[in-house]
């Protein structure tokens, strides 16, 4: 079960997440996240209980997306569970290379 | 060796190591994979991997990725060189597709007695020796994020007659009961600890016997996958295998 909760503001959307995001449900959140405009889209993970695989690759898809257009999706309020995972599998490496990548303008 | 995903157990006992694994999908396929790969007498190579998502996608996926490690294992190259080419190949891939894959490779080598492990965005095996647990801090960026493979070097360690090693993917430890609780990696580590004087495959069926009381069978979230290296136990002041059993 996955729950988002959109809240918008002039430069920023916010994506306030709850439940379990899994192979299931993956496109659900993806597809708000492609819905939204603002230049930073803010993904807040506080009530996630439960993320696998598929769920790390989307988001970091995501942000690869939103880079490439001059955007930034922002990852927040990970818990410790779902952090310890995304470390080992060296997702947040993957973001520092984001910030580092020079932007060649919106697809 | 051929590869097994399909739920059923495969084991091996070669270089002084027996070798005992199990991969069960939570769906029809998984993307979870293993496999043992000896080299001539005296070395084995052991893979552990997942590969994002489920289904037929993901088993696809994996069984490219296992092919590209066999071909680099019949060119003599280090563990490190494997893993980079499996960045640069199956990796490249692996981005194309919006995937990637986690993967620990392992290899032993009787001579020294060495293990030599890597990891690419794949939980670190445990190894127990005695009443010590010692889990290699090996890191690195799963296949398919980077263009190339980025991580700590390899961690050697030498393993003595009994010891264990544990490698298992995400979906083992985060299986849970009917209360939502995780299995969890402590109560791995303590099923092992009182069950290293079984043999690989005997432990092997120790740990998922555990497993399903504890989930009480319930559905899988997750693909499960677990693999048990043990050095073979001493007699007569050698190491000997264990196949008269």
């Amino acid at each position: 079960m996955l729950e988002i909760k959109v809240n918008k503001e002039k430069e920023k959307a916010t994506l306030l997440v709850a439940g379990e995001l899994d192979y299931s449900n993956v496109a659900q959140l993806q597809q708000e996240i492609a819905r939204q405009e603002a230049p930073v889209v803010e993904v807040v993970l506080k009530d996630l209980q439960f993320m696998d695989s598929s769920g790390a690759g989307m988001l970091l898809n995501q942000a690869r997306l939103l880079s490439r257009q001059n955007r930034v999706l922002k990852i927040t309020h990970i818990p410790a569970n779902i952090r310890h995972d995304l470390e080992i599998i060296g997702f947040f490496r993957v973001l520092e290379t984001l910030k580092g990548t020079p932007q060649s303008g919106g697809e | 060796m051929s590869l097994d995903t399909g739920g059923k157990g495969k084991q091996i006992i070669h270089a002084g190591i027996q070798g005992a694994g199990c991969s069960i999908p939570a769906d029809l396929e998984g993307g979870d994979f293993f496999d043992f790969i000896p080299l001539g007498e005296d070395q084995l190579i052991v893979a552990i991997g997942d590969v994002m998502g489920k289904g037929m996608r993901a088993a696809g996926q994996m069984k490219e990725l296992c092919t590209i490690l066999h071909a680099c294992t019949r060119k003599d190259l280090s563990l490190l060189e494997i893993i980079n080419q499996l960045a640069a190949i199956g990796g490249k891939r692996l981005h194309r597709a919006g995937s990637f894959a986690t993967l620990c490779l392992i290899s032993y080598e009787r001579q020294h007695n060495c293990l030599t492990c890597l990891s690419a965005g794949h939980p670190s095996p445990v190894i127990f020796s005695g009443r010590n647990i010692h889990v290699p801090r090996v890191r690195g960026v799963a296949l398919g994020f980077l263009e190339e493979y980025q991580g700590t070097r390899p961690e050697q360690v030498v393993l003595s007659c009994g010891d264990v090693v544990i490698l298992y993917t995400d979906g083992l430890v985060e299986a849970r009961d009917a209360n939502g609780q995780n299995y969890g990696l402590n109560r791995l580590e303590e099923i092992v600890a009182a069950n290293t004087c079984l043999d690989a495959v005997e432990l092997r069926e120790v740990i998922l016997n555990d497993l399903f009381t504890f989930t009480g069978c319930r559905q899988q979230r997750d693909d499960v996958t677990l693999v048990i290296l043990k050095k073979d136990l001493e007699r007569g002041g050698e190491c000997v295998g264990d196949q008269g059993k």
